[in-house]
């Protein structure tokens, strides 16, 4: 479905690599999420799936199509991409028109895009203000406005640059949930973040980055336990996997409060204690 | 854009000469150009930027302002061209528009005006920091703070808005919009998407820059300024040459 290989990338020509030689692939219906420093390269790497940017060697081909020769607006059409910063993108006056403006964009028939338009913000709780001008509404709802003008487009692949920032925990549990029911219907999702607990929680790959290279790739249970890469990128684990690295080999698959509720009784029954 | 107005940082001669100097020697420049009628002369000034520019280590960068200045000449040039009917006529590019001695003669003098007026002006931005033109405003000239802050801030955040801009046709692209189209009907769709966010944010952008300024007290009673900018033995050589050019191009006429 997404298929990267051997990506380098330079902003110009004197400029140092900003990716590095990498080379992954992404199949349908996954979650995946990649976390590092500021500056290792995460929006870089984002803005190459839909042809932001385009390779300076390598390659990075979307259901088939070769991002360097596709444009972006032909790409959006399989990949929706949220910015970090929904400001970027809302213009229009009205939140309905705001959400319409991608379905016009990509020759959706109007009363498809009035279906979606209702679906979508019933999902996102945004179906109380559709009339309302977008630039009097909270950060928050900004940016869940400029989500829904994304899930709109109903592409197989999402792509969120930090999609839970500026939101308060609550909204930002609800956005994710949508995003893991979305996930759950088959759509693959691609998630940069800064916050570990949502990734542990949602993402099931996790993907390093550190000075443009993929420093790990796998699950994220596994990546997250191995302090040594993620303090080299400057992360931390998440507190749930730092207690369980603490209570040793037994708690090696803990990855919930769940997880940990059954491990921790499970070890007291071994140890001989009834419950 | 962006490159034409912003700072290179050096040290060279033209870098450490007195802000003052170097707006003086922009609007000279400037004035001297549109007082002078003579190619020669105007040629003369546009070799002297490129020596300024040299020196200051910032020809790569000024080439680009060439360039642009001169496409931008080209076109007034044309339009000169086609439009002056007076003169000893040379041959028509179309029926009843002649190219004529006085048109070539008008338009080659005015491309070269323009290029030799305004690219001291940019070269002045490129090898002078802000801080420093803003305390030569402020400290020397007595221009009252407020105003002085606000042009050089708008000054600093051309940078910026093209990065906003950037961003913001990323975003539109994203979903789906077409950025490039040569239909000049569709134009104007096109840009009303890019145009709003870039509106709205700026808006926002200095509400939140006033309030910020406010609360670290912003004029709010008299400066002190970390710098002393003093005139050195360059400077006075700097103001003899640019008092050499402005008498020049009224000899010259």
């Amino acid at each position: 479905m997404i298929s990267i290989r051997n990506l380098c990338y330079r902003y110009n020509k004197k400029a140092p690599l900003v990716l590095d030689n990498i080379s992954l692939e992404i199949g349908r219906g996954e979650f995946v999420a990649i976390i590092g420093q500021n500056g290792a390269g995460k929006t870089t790497l984002l803005k190459q799936l839909n042809g932001l940017l385009k390779p300076t060697s390598g390659s990075v081909t979307i259901n088939g199509l070769d991002t360097a020769t596709t444009r972006t607006s032909v790409l959006a059409r399989h990949i929706g991409f949220l910015f970090q910063n929904p400001d970027h993108q809302i213009f229009c006056s009205t939140v309905y028109d705001e959400i319409r403006f991608g379905l016009t964009n990509t020759g959706c028939r109007p009363e498809q895009a009035d279906e979606r338009i209702r679906r979508i913000s019933g999902l996102l709780g945004l179906d109380g203000i559709l009339t309302r001008n977008p630039f009097t509404l909270s950060k928050g709802e900004r940016q869940r406005v400029a989500l829904a003008s994304v899930l709109a487009l109903e592409t197989d692949i999402l792509v969120l640059d930090e999609p839970t920032t500026g939101q308060d925990y609550r909204e930002c549990v609800e956005i994710m949930e949508i995003v893991k029911d979305l996930n759950r219907q088959g759509k693959t999702i691609i998630m940069v973040s800064h916050d570990m607990e949502v990734v542990v929680d949602y993402c099931k790959r996790t993907i390093v980055l550190h000075n443009g290279r993929v420093l790990e790739d796998d699950d994220t249970g596994i990546v997250l336990r191995k302090s040594e890469s993620l303090g080299l990128a400057g992360l931390e684990p998440p507190q749930i996997i730092q207690l369980a690295l603490r209570f040793g080999p037994l708690f090696r698959d803990v990855t919930s409060p769940e997880d940990m509720a059954r491990a921790i009784i499970s070890c007291t029954v071994t140890g001989g204690a009834r419950v | 854009m962006k490159q034409m107005l912003e700072y290179v940082h050096g040290n060279s001669v033209i870098h450490r000469l007195n802000p003052l100097t170097k707006l003086l020697f922009a609007i000279a420049a400037c004035v001297a150009c549109f007082v002078s009628s003579s190619h020669l002369f105007l040629l003369g000034m546009l070799l002297l930027t490129v020596v300024i520019a040299g020196a200051g280590g910032v020809l790569g960068r000024a080439a680009g302002v060439y360039k642009a200045l001169f496409i931008l000449g080209f076109f007034l040039m044309l339009f000169q061209l086609l439009f002056t009917p007076q003169g000893r006529v040379y041959f028509y590019i179309l029926p009843g528009v002649p190219v004529t001695d006085d048109g070539l003669h008008f338009s080659t003098l005015l491309m070269l005006r323009m290029m030799a007026a305004l690219s001291p002006l940019s070269l002045m931005l490129m090898l002078t920091p802000m801080n420093e033109l803003l305390t030569a405003m402020t400290h020397s000239l007595k221009v009252p703070y407020r105003y002085a802050f606000a042009v050089v801030t708008a000054l600093r955040f051309i940078p910026a808005f093209s990065q906003e801009m950037d961003q913001i046709m990323q975003a539109q692209r994203s979903r789906g919009h077409e950025t490039d189209t040569r239909n000049p009907f569709k134009k104007v769709r096109v840009v009303i998407p890019m145009c709003i966010p870039l509106l709205i944010s700026s808006v926002r952008k200095v509400e939140t820059m006033a309030i910020s300024l406010e609360t670290r007290g912003f004029c709010t009673g008299p400066r002190s300024y970390r710098k002393k900018l003093g005139f050195t033995l360059f400077d006075l050589l700097a103001i003899i040459l640019i008092m050499a050019v402005l008498s020049l191009s009224v000899i010259i006429g």
